[in-house]
This record gives C-alpha cells, sequence and structure tokens, in this order.
C-alpha cells in the first residue's frame, strides 16, 4: 500500500511515533558501551513527555506538511553514525573501541573523531525539534524563528535560548 | 544546536520527491508489521542517503533518440536529461554546489516544454526553485549561515523606491520650498519638508 503524502500530517506523526519509540528502544544504552561520548543534543534526564506527544506539540504549535515530517526520518538518518537508525554496536568477541572505528565505514582512527550521533531515549526530542525545524524552514513556505519554537517548547527552551543564533 | 545539527549532515538538507515517498512506504510497513506482531526486516529508510546524479552507464544513441519512459516514483527523464549535459560529474547535492546544479538543471532543460514524460522533471526543478527562494528566507531565521544566491538583484522595489526617493521625482521641489539655512544642500529637507518649512 503506498504511502499518501497528501494524508494529514496526524497520521504521519503517529507512524513516525511508531517508528522512533522502536529505534530509542532499541538503541538503549549501546552508545555509551560502545564508547560514543555524549553530544550536545543529550539531556541528563529522561524527557516525561513520550515521543507521540512531543510531535504533536510540534504539530500544535509548528504546524507544516506532512512531508516535514518524513524530512525529519531522513535528516536523523544522515546524521547518524552508521547511516541507519538502529545502531548495531559491534559483537561481544570485539568490543573495544578500536573495533567500533574500523566496523565504522568512513571514519579515522581517533576516539573522538566519529561522526555522527546515535539516537536513543536521551538525545531524541532534541533532535527531533532540531529536525522540525530545519525540515520547516528548508521545504515549507511558512517558517518558524527559533524564538518562536523555544518558547513554545518548554522541555529546552533554557538551552535554546543559550545556544540560540 | 541547530547549526552542529547541519554540520552533522554535512548541510545536505535537499530531499526528493522520490526519498520522501519511499520513507513513507517504509514508515507505513514497518508500523503496520509492528502492531501485527509480525516479524519485520528493517533496512535503512534510505541507503546512500546523499544525493547523486551519477552518470554511470552513458545512454547510446538510441536511447537518447527515444524517450525515456516515466516510473512513479523516480524521476526517470532527470538522469537522460542530466547526460544531454556536461554531466560525467558526479553531482553532490549540497549547499555549496547547489546553485551549480540549479544552472546546470535549468541550462539543459531551458529548451523543454512540460509533457507527461518530462512532467516530474518540471516539478523537481520547480521544486528546487523554490528550495532555493526558502533558502534566502532560512538565512534570516537567525542562522549564522553563509550562502550563495543564485542571482544578485539590483533593481529590486525597495531600491528603486530609495533611488526616486533620494535623486528623483520631488527633489527640485524640496529645494524651491526649503528656506532652511542650510541652503540647496541641505541634507534635512531630503528627509523631511515640514521641519524646512518650520525653520
Amino acid at each position: 500500500m503506498p504511502f499518501d503524502l497528501q494524508s494529514p500530517p496526524a497520521e504521519a506523526i503517529k507512524l513516525l511515533a511508531t517508528y522512533i519509540t522502536f529505534v530509542t528502544k532499541s538503541n538503549e544504552q549501546k552508545a555509551t558501551a560502545a564508547g560514543l561520548k555524549p553530544t550536545r543534543f543529550h539531556a541528563r534526564t529522561l524527557p516525561s513527555i513520550d515521543i507521540l506527544g512531543y510531535l504533536n506539540r510540534i504539530l500544535k504549535y509548528a504546524p507544516c506538511g506532512t512531508e516535514c515530517f518524513l524530512a525529519m526520518i531522513i535528516y536523523l538518518e544522515r546524521i547518524s553514525v552508521t547511516g541507519t537508525l538502529i545502531f548495531q554496536p559491534p559483537t561481544s568477541e570485539d568490543a573495544s573501541v578500536e573495533s567500533l572505528q574500523v566496523q565504522l565505514q568512513n571514519t579515522s582512527l581517533s576516539k573522538e573523531s566519529v561522526k555522527g550521533i546515535v539516537v536513543d531515549a536521551y538525545n531524541i526530542h532534541r533532535l527531533l525539534i532540531t529536525a522540525a525545524l530545519v525540515s520547516i524552514k528548508f521545504l515549507s513556505d511558512v517558517f518558524y524563528t527559533n524564538l518562536h519554537v523555544s518558547r513554545n517548547d518548554w522541555l529546552i527552551f533554557r538551552c535554546w535560548r543559550s545556544t540560540c543564533q | 544546536m541547530e547549526l552542529e545539527f547541519l554540520k552533522l549532515c554535512d548541510f545536505s538538507l535537499l530531499i526528493t520527491p522520490a526519498e520522501l515517498v519511499e520513507c513513507g512506504d517504509s514508515l507505513l510497513t514497518f508500523s503496520l508489521k509492528y502492531r501485527a506482531g509480525q516479524s519485520y526486516d528493517l533496512p535503512p529508510l534510505l541507503s546512500g542517503s546523499h544525493i547523486e546524479f551519477r552518470n554511470d552507464s552513458k545512454p547510446s544513441n538510441h536511447e537518447l533518440e527515444s524517450p525515456p519512459t516515466p516510473s512513479p516514483l523516480t524521476i526517470s527523464g532527470k538522469e537522460n536529461i542530466l547526460s544531454h549535459s556536461s554531466s560525467s560529474e558526479i553531482y553532490q547535492l549540497d549547499n555549496t554546489t547547489h546553485t551549480t546544479a540549479l544552472s546546470l538543471f535549468y541550462e539543459s532543460s531551458f529548451d523543454m516544454f512540460p509533457t507527461p514524460q518530462n512532467f516530474e522533471l518540471f516539478e523537481f526543478s520547480s521544486t528546487l526553485t523554490a528550495a532555493v527562494a526558502r533558502r534566502v528566507r532560512f538565512r534570516n531565521g537567525n542562522l549564522n549561515l553563509k550562502l550563495k544566491s543564485v542571482t544578485k538583484s539590483r533593481n529590486t522595489t525597495t531600491q528603486r523606491r530609495y533611488r526616486r526617493q533620494v535623486y528623483g521625482g520631488k527633489r527640485k521641489e524640496w529645494k524651491s520650498i526649503c528656506d532652511g539655512p542650510f541652503g540647496r544642500n541641505c541634507s534635512k529637507c531630503k528627509k523631511n519638508l515640514c521641519r524646512c518649512k518650520k525653520r
């Protein structure tokens, strides 16, 4: 059954929430086990709002089309470490960081130069709001400024205000 | 945070309609299987996610003559069109080469007319045009990003109005009305007549 791009964004949000919830559960604690450092997108504690509610909140305060939400998934895949959202850590026999470096393509041997991010429950909310902002600005004729988004997103308002450009 | 996100994805923001449809199909398939409890295979939604117009196989002469058959999900006419131009290179559509790809796109499709075979191509080119326009607005969205504009217009409405206001039109009137102490080169005359009269 082909996907209809003209379908309402609320339907696409449900699909996204299902997929992203599964991804975050699959990638739970894999990044730290693989030795990857937390990034700026990581939160100290798990947010109380679930992914579906968060996406609905994004739709409520920054309404956009279905293609913007689909583009969020595409952008998240592009920034992931392995090119896919499901992170496959190295096997138990080769659990060292060096083996992870070897297995990842197009990375240098130093630990700090691993480019990309592993999507898990601690960083998914910030990644979603950032990806939403980027996709809306690039794909939609009506876009929202960073201040508008940060005001309505109480989850990262302080963090965004300090880093807003 | 936004700039870091863009750096992570190498500023490659361009997405084709085919990618969107493929992403939607994959999500829908996964969701149906996941809710039904069936086993699911999770390939990456997009393998090789950077857009590349690659001319791996150059078309032969008879392929150039016959029009390409369009497929519903891919812009099949685009690759042949690009192979007509000097597209033995790989067009990696990140922001730095976006304008180059756009100009080449228009050069190759300049003398084309929309037909059922190449309609998707026109849609894609219009999407690119809109994307370029949005990039200008994107710059105003509080993002410190240097962008290259496709055209540099020197004759916008605002600029014409300013020139008319300062150099043309009513300037002679201002000179005749102004009795101010600063003479003909009074800078205030140009801006506000009322102040000159009161003086």
